[in-house]
């Protein structure tokens, strides 16, 4: 897998960080990632909407698989993924790019742009890939992995930088070096 | 992108449908032309840059015409919003009457504190207008939110109003070190008595 | 959902391994310096500094929130309780080493204390000058930074909390404890696409 492009929008859909790692994609105008940013933050809520309501679901209490989730953190210690987009739009596949979205529980997105799946984008493939989900899934693992960095590298180079304004954009060499240094 | 711009604030353009909100932007936004995102996600998207004491400053407005269909989703479009504008219709009264309803959509969606601004728009059609300026002048008055009148003729109150509210959000924020203007400036902090303590001016330590 | 990485950690690692630490007299001095610093800006109006420290830690609470979630993974907390559990278990120990004790729950659950030890890492040296001073003994909330971190952190997270010292040892009371009242969960303000 290889990555293109990273995006951070704030938890108003505000693109403040955009970082074309790779060359490969076009460059588009400062206003139309903007315009993408905020556009993806929309369609990200909606797609959420979609959310089955009953079918194999416990309605009965969202939150349980979180909590199971903390009380496995504090009975072994084990860092868990800080990911909580579960309902909302989490990735997008075209034959060209994928794109990942990442949530944190404040509302931060992280976003990846990378290479395709490497599987041939017909329907018999992807059947086929559907009983042996290797590649798909791996991919998706590989996109997590670099979030996980991503997050915790946001955490420290961009939240402990005394002179950053929250939810302003990103203007920090230090913090574009460790992103570098990630992909 | 990285240089490209030093602040980004993001305002939203409220009101009922029909009061012209798209219309009055267009002139003030970075190009005339933008793509209509509207009937899609509910909302389009207009952006200027302006100068500020040296700085860049990205304004990017969202345009939330239509967002009754996607009410689920109103709070994500007020989320972190630094102001917002309320516009209303001066030859139609019912969209004046329902700022009421528009506000208190603020007050439950929005940050407390959040900048407002009230535009009566299409004020050239003089003989047809129903919302006297001095009506509207004193409910904003009363509310203590800037108020004006404008047309897509002259766009020129309109600039300066954006102009007014940018400045201010920024001096928000630099005054407020670590501003997360988005949750702090309106919301009192509550101290061990629970009183609420002004928002200081003078501390910069993060 | 996926399963994340090979590195995983076990027990207080995340403590050992997974973040930065200092000498933790440097800490200590560097946050005194700070407090008394304030008390002499603020004339000793010890009201005004408790305020100006709880003003700091707020600051710091938006923004270290998100290491603490960066490193730990912690998700949606489905009751305060619970909350306040991660809270000890695991921010006070991987920021502080320490795990106050929860105590005191009121009866809607909405309100608990948390018991730091004595000494807690900010107070390891201190004594107040309640002989220049008698007012400091009454007025002064050392280790305020502390409420207006756990504040400011679990805004972000969506929680209005009010956080107050009831009682420090510096002060000569028995205990040091930190006063916890949830206000309100704040669901307009949780981002979609959660659970």
């Amino acid at each position: 897998m290889k990555v293109y492009s990273i995006y951070i929008l704030n938890k108003a859909g505000g693109l403040i960080y955009q970082n074309d790692v790779n060359p490969g994609l076009n460059r588009l105008t400062a206003n139309d990632y903007l315009v993408l940013a905020g556009t993806l933050h929309g369609v990200h809520a909606i797609a959420s909407r979609l959310t089955p309501a009953l079918n194999g679901r416990d309605t009965t209490n969202p939150t349980e698989s979180h909590s199971n989730k903390n009380a496995a953190i504090l009975s072994t210690g084990k860092v868990q993924d800080a990911n909580s987009n579960k309902s909302g739009l989490q990735s997008i596949e075209t034959d060209l790019f994928n794109l990942y979205i990442f949530q944190t529980l404040t509302g931060i997105k992280f976003i990846l742009v990378t290479s395709p799946n490497p599987v041939v984008h017909n329907l018999q493939q992807i059947n086929r890939e559907l009983t042996n989900r290797g590649e798909l899934s791996k991919q998706y693992d590989q996109a997590n992995e670099v979030f996980k960095h991503l997050y915790i590298v946001y955490s420290d180079y961009v939240m402990k930088d005394p002179f950053y304004s929250l939810d302003m954009p990103i203007k920090s060499s230090l913090f574009d070096m460790k992103v570098k240094e990630i992909i | 992108m990285n240089n490209e711009y030093d602040y980004l604030f993001k305002l939203l353009l409220i009101g009922d449908s029909g009061v012209g909100k798209s219309c009055l932007l267009l002139r003030f936004a970075d190009d005339n032309y933008t793509p209509d995102y509207i009937s899609t996600i509910g909302v389009d998207f207009k952006i200027r840059t302006i100068d500020l004491d040296g700085k860049t400053i990205k304004l990017q407005i969202w345009d939330t015409a239509g967002q009754e269909r996607f009410r689920t989703i109103t709070s994500s479009y007020y989320r972190g919003a630094h102001g917002i504008i309320i516009v209303y219709d001066v030859t139609d009264q019912e969209s004046f009457n329902n700022v009421k309803q528009w506000l208190q959509e603020i007050d439950r969606y929005a940050t407390g504190g959040v900048m407002k601004l009230l535009v009566g728009n299409k004020a050239d059609l003089s003989d047809k207008k129903i919302v006297d300026y001095t009506a509207a002048k004193e409910f904003a008055d009363a509310l203590d939110i800037p108020f004006l009148e404008t047309s897509a003729l002259s766009s020129t109150n309109v600039e300066q109003a954006f102009y007014t509210m940018a400045r201010q959000i920024k001096a928000q924020m630099t005054n407020n070190n670590s501003s997360n203007s988005a949750y702090n400036s309106g919301k009192s902090n509550v101290n061990l008595k629970g009183q609420s303590l002004p928002q200081d001016q003078n501390s910069s330590c993060c | 959902m996926s399963k994340s990485s090979n590195n995983r950690y076990n027990g207080d690692d995340i403590w050992k391994n997974n973040t930065e630490k200092i000498n933790s007299e440097l800490f200590t001095l560097t946050y005194g310096s700070i407090v008394s610093q304030l008390c002499r800006d603020f004339n000793h109006n010890y009201h005004e500094v408790n305020n100006q420290l709880d003003k700091m830690g707020y600051n710091i609470g938006l923004r270290l929130i998100e290491e603490f979630l960066a490193k730990t993974g912690v998700g949606r907390c489905s009751t305060f309780k619970e909350t306040v559990e991660v809270i000890s278990k695991l921010g006070f120990k991987i920021f502080l080493n320490i795990t106050p004790q929860i105590e005191n729950w009121s009866s809607d659950n909405k309100s608990c204390s948390l018991i730091l030890p004595d000494p807690n890492p900010l107070t390891e040296f201190v004594e107040l000058p309640n002989l220049k001073d008698a007012e400091i003994l009454k007025e002064l909330w050392y280790s305020q930074i502390l409420c207006g971190v756990l504040r400011g952190a679990l805004q972000m997270v969506q929680l209005d909390v009010d956080v107050n010292f009831v009682k420090d040892t510096l002060r000569g009371d028995d205990k040091t404890e930190i006063r916890l009242k949830l206000n309100k969960f704040l669901k307009d303000e949780v981002p979609a696409g959660e659970d």
